[in-house]
């Protein structure tokens, strides 16, 4: 069942009616009954998989804590099954996974369809026994919340990526639902439909369909297909940005908080920054498990001394990790390696001509800065969106209809497609203000009934005929 | 047995005080405030004219457009006495202000008409589009335009349909609760629209239907350069016997309160040399003539005997302003006679 469907209200109303009936030792286990059951309906007999690699994860935890000498290899054990177990439905999943298989003499005649999470549950289960090993984290001795914490339904489908660490600890404890608990989860609820219901999935209606793909022969201006890229980006942004806010809200009807993944990413200063504000989650991970060991590393063979390599390396091979993690083509590569140039180039030219921290600068140089960096975000995005819509788009004929110069704009049919990201903007100005994502509670009680008339007419006039499209993110 | 239910059934999590929900409940009123408000806003006409055209649930914004803009003449006028229906073509090929003006100069007589083609309008469901018209303004003549292209199979299943809505149908006699909501409530009328207005495709169409006269006539000033190939028309040509049947259905809406005539619409004749004149009567004009029966239902053909200025072409099916002129004079000439006898 799909996060946005009267099937999953349903389903809420019915897990969470039993949850706050049942004493505090009997939750965890009827949330991962919950969870086990709410994979299923997605993909079947590939809750099996999930199973595995929960069981493989503990097992090879309690290995690694058990006392034996050869705990290393333990470790390389659980992330080698896991990583394999990535990799595989990574590559499979591709249009050329079938000669790939063909090739490697393996019986398969269509691609495989991705598991639904399974990038999301892999890197939280290498995460897992990495913190095992470096003693960041006791081994967990129960099974069952340690099977919770792997396939915890509201954030399985596209996370946010806990840390064991942090979310392993709040199954422990009892949990408390107030009045207030439930005014946030329904706020965050509501922000995430309208993020995803009434600004992402509007968004793409609003241009015509074949803006890009047309290439050297587009009847486009080259204005309108930058404007189509700037779209993508708010419709990237509020899509997964939506989905975050709906699973924090669901979460947090149980009592449980999950870490947030946004925090108005469209207004970073720079690239670094950026990557701070934008699905967090993942990139704290990449940061934890591979920029720093991989930083260390360098440094240590460098004997502790900075140079170009040290510099270069680290990101660039984060980032085309990121970019592999997403999908196993060329364009995510490409992306990987735009953004690894990006933060490249900031780290060099803040070495040679360092700047104030952000905070002290100019107000007019930060939001030049804020317009430089959504440029360069949304420049690179143009691999990304080339890479989810693939379908029956060329490349080539995406990069022709941006550069070959079309001069003209028709601005009136474009002026409307305006207000949602103008709607998007005002919401992500008042969390910044605010540092709080909530922040309509803080309104008076007539504004706040005012702000949610309005926004349960739009969901309901525009949600009731646009049928929802699915989570961007629930694609990889 | 009691000691289970004690382990089991212990709830702790929830902490719910009173009063709770005082936000929500004010926002309902807030809800109902604001259909409310828009149900009297929306009904004044002044602010009615600077809102999109609503689509009266079918999703394309020219049915919505004409109804407007026919309501609008009928408070002009006082009523209607004559509606053109059709599809896009005569949509183009019909003034009514002309047609009007030339009846007068012939008969001395008043007759207000009005073109409500609808675009993609098939001959399969041009019957209970006529239906709904008949019921809710009751005109004295529907004329029906036909045309060589509408009744092909390829057009037929890309035009079937599309004005066949709940509101329609609520119209000619069929209860639903959506059709009930389009007809009272404005509210629901315009908010049901707001879903559509957001799609470019619907937003250019509604820039299109900038070019309709008050009397419904779409103003093309476009001249064809090049008379290329009629569309849905090709050497494997045949009338759909689904087209026929609909046209039967609709002449049998004749009546003694409403006159049906219908009329061919003119092909651009560069369009059928490569066809051939008897392609076009074997395999057209002779299957209407076969169809077209009944009392009180008059048949014009019009192929060869209008003279359509050269410039007067959008394409090779469609006139544009002027062409629209010369026909429209000519088919009031042909209809003086029997238009409003009775």
């Amino acid at each position: 069942m799909e996060i946005i469907s009267w099937q999953f209200g349903a389903f809420m109303l019915v897990v969470l009616f039993i949850y706050y009936v049942l004493p505090h030792s009997k939750q965890n286990l009827w949330l991962l009954l919950a969870s086990y059951c709410f994979y299923f309906t997605h993909e079947k007999w590939l809750v099996v998989l999930l199973i595995g690699i929960t069981f493989i994860t503990f097992f090879v935890a309690r290995q690694i804590v058990a006392g034996h000498s050869h705990n290393l290899k333990w470790l390389w054990l659980g992330l080698g099954l896991n990583l394999v177990a990535l990799i595989t439905f990574k590559l499979f999943s591709e249009d050329y996974g079938v000669q790939f298989a063909r090739f490697l003499s393996v019986p398969l005649s269509t691609k495989v369809l991705l598991p639904l999470g399974l990038a999301f549950y892999i890197l939280q289960a290498i995460s897992y026994l990495l913190d095992v090993y470096h003693q960041r984290l006791a081994a967990s001795t129960s099974l069952m919340n340690f099977a919770l914490y792997m396939s915890y339904f509201p954030k399985l489908v596209s996370g946010p990526i806990e840390r064991a660490r942090v979310f392993l600890p709040k199954l422990n404890r009892p949990r408390r639902v107030t009045n207030e608990t439930i005014a946030c989860s329904l706020t965050l609820i509501l922000i995430g439909l309208f993020r995803k219901i009434v600004i992402a999935d509007l968004l793409p209606y609003m241009l015509p369909k074949n803006v890009v793909w047309s290439g050297i022969n587009s009847p486009y201006k080259t204005l309108e297909v930058i404007l189509w890229i700037v779209v993508y980006a708010f419709m990237l942004y509020n899509d997964f940005a939506g989905y975050t806010s709906i699973v924090r809200g669901v979460s947090s009807l149980f009592g449980i908080d999950l870490s947030m993944n946004f925090q108005q990413p469209f207004f970073a200063r720079s690239l670094s920054e950026f990557w701070g504000c934008w699905h967090s989650s993942f990139t704290q991970w990449l940061r934890d498990y591979i920029y720093f060991p991989l930083s260390r590393w360098l440094l240590r063979r460098s004997n502790g001394s900075r140079n170009l390599i040290n510099t270069i390396v680290p990101p660039l091979v984060t980032m085309v990790a990121s970019g592999l993690w997403h999908a196993f083509t060329l364009n995510m590569v490409v992306w990987g390696v735009i953004h690894g140039v990006y933060l490249v180039g900031e780290r060099l030219l803040e070495a040679w001509h360092p700047m104030p921290p952000q905070n002290e600068q100019p107000k007019l140089q930060q939001v030049i800065s804020v317009l430089v960096v959504f440029s360069l975000v949304t420049f690179a995005w143009v691999p990304f969106a080339i890479n989810i819509l693939s379908g029956d788009v060329g490349a080539l004929s995406f990069w022709q209809a941006i550069v070959i110069p079309h001069n003209g704009f028709t601005a009136k049919w474009y002026l409307v497609v305006m207000l949602p990201m103008m709607i998007s903007l005002w919401l992500d100005w008042n969390q910044f203000q605010s540092h709080s994502e909530t922040f309509f509670l803080a309104w008076s009680r007539p504004r706040q009934s005012f702000a949610l008339a309005v926004a349960v007419l739009m969901l309901v006039v525009i949600g009731t005929t646009n049928k929802s499209s699915v989570f961007v993110y629930q694609g990889f | 047995m009691s000691r289970w239910w004690k382990e089991w059934i212990q709830p702790e999590t929830l902490r719910v005080t009173v009063p709770f929900g005082r936000t929500t409940a004010l926002s309902v009123v807030f809800i109902i405030l604001l259909i409310g408000g828009g149900e009297i806003l929306f009904r004044i006409p002044i602010i009615e004219s600077f809102l999109p055209t609503s689509t009266y649930g079918n999703g394309g914004p020219e049915l919505g457009a004409k109804i407007r803009k026919l309501d609008t003449y009928i408070r002009q006028h006082g009523m209607v006495d004559c509606l053109f229906v059709g599809s896009s073509v005569v949509d183009s090929d019909i003034d009514p202000e002309v047609f009007s003006r030339e009846f007068k100069a012939q008969t001395g007589k008043d007759v207000s008409c009005f073109n409500f083609a609808l675009a993609a309008m098939a001959p399969s469901s041009m019957d209970s589009t006529a239906r709904f018209l008949i019921a809710r303004y009751r005109p004295r003549v529907l004329i029906y335009g036909v045309g060589i292209g509408e009744f092909s199979a390829k057009f037929m299943w890309q035009g079937v349909d599309l004005y066949s809505t709940p509101w329609t149908q609520y119209v000619t006699g069929r209860f639903s609760l959506e059709g009930w909501l389009i007809e009272n409530s404005y509210s629901y009328r315009y908010f049901a629209s707001a879903r559509y207005f957001w799609d470019f495709n619907y937003r250019q169409s509604l820039g299109k239907l900038g070019r309709l006269t008050s009397s419904g006539f779409d103003r093309a000033t476009i001249v064809a350069k090049d008379i290329g190939d009629l569309s849905y028309v090709d050497t494997e040509y045949e009338v759909h016997p689904l087209a026929i049947e609909g046209l039967q259905r609709f002449i049998q809406l004749s009546s003694r309160e409403t006159q049906i005539l219908i009329f061919e619409e003119p092909v651009h004749p560069q369009a059928l040399t490569t066809l051939g004149d008897d392609f076009y009567m074997q395999r057209f004009l002779s299957v209407l003539r076969k169809n077209i029966r009944g009392p009180n239902v008059l048949f014009v053909e019009t192929q060869n005997r209008v003279a359509i200025p050269a410039n007067g072409w959008k394409d090779p099916s469609h006139l544009n302003v002027w062409g629209a002129e010369v026909f429209s004079k000519w088919l009031s000439q042909q209809f003086a006679d029997v238009i409003l006898q009775k």
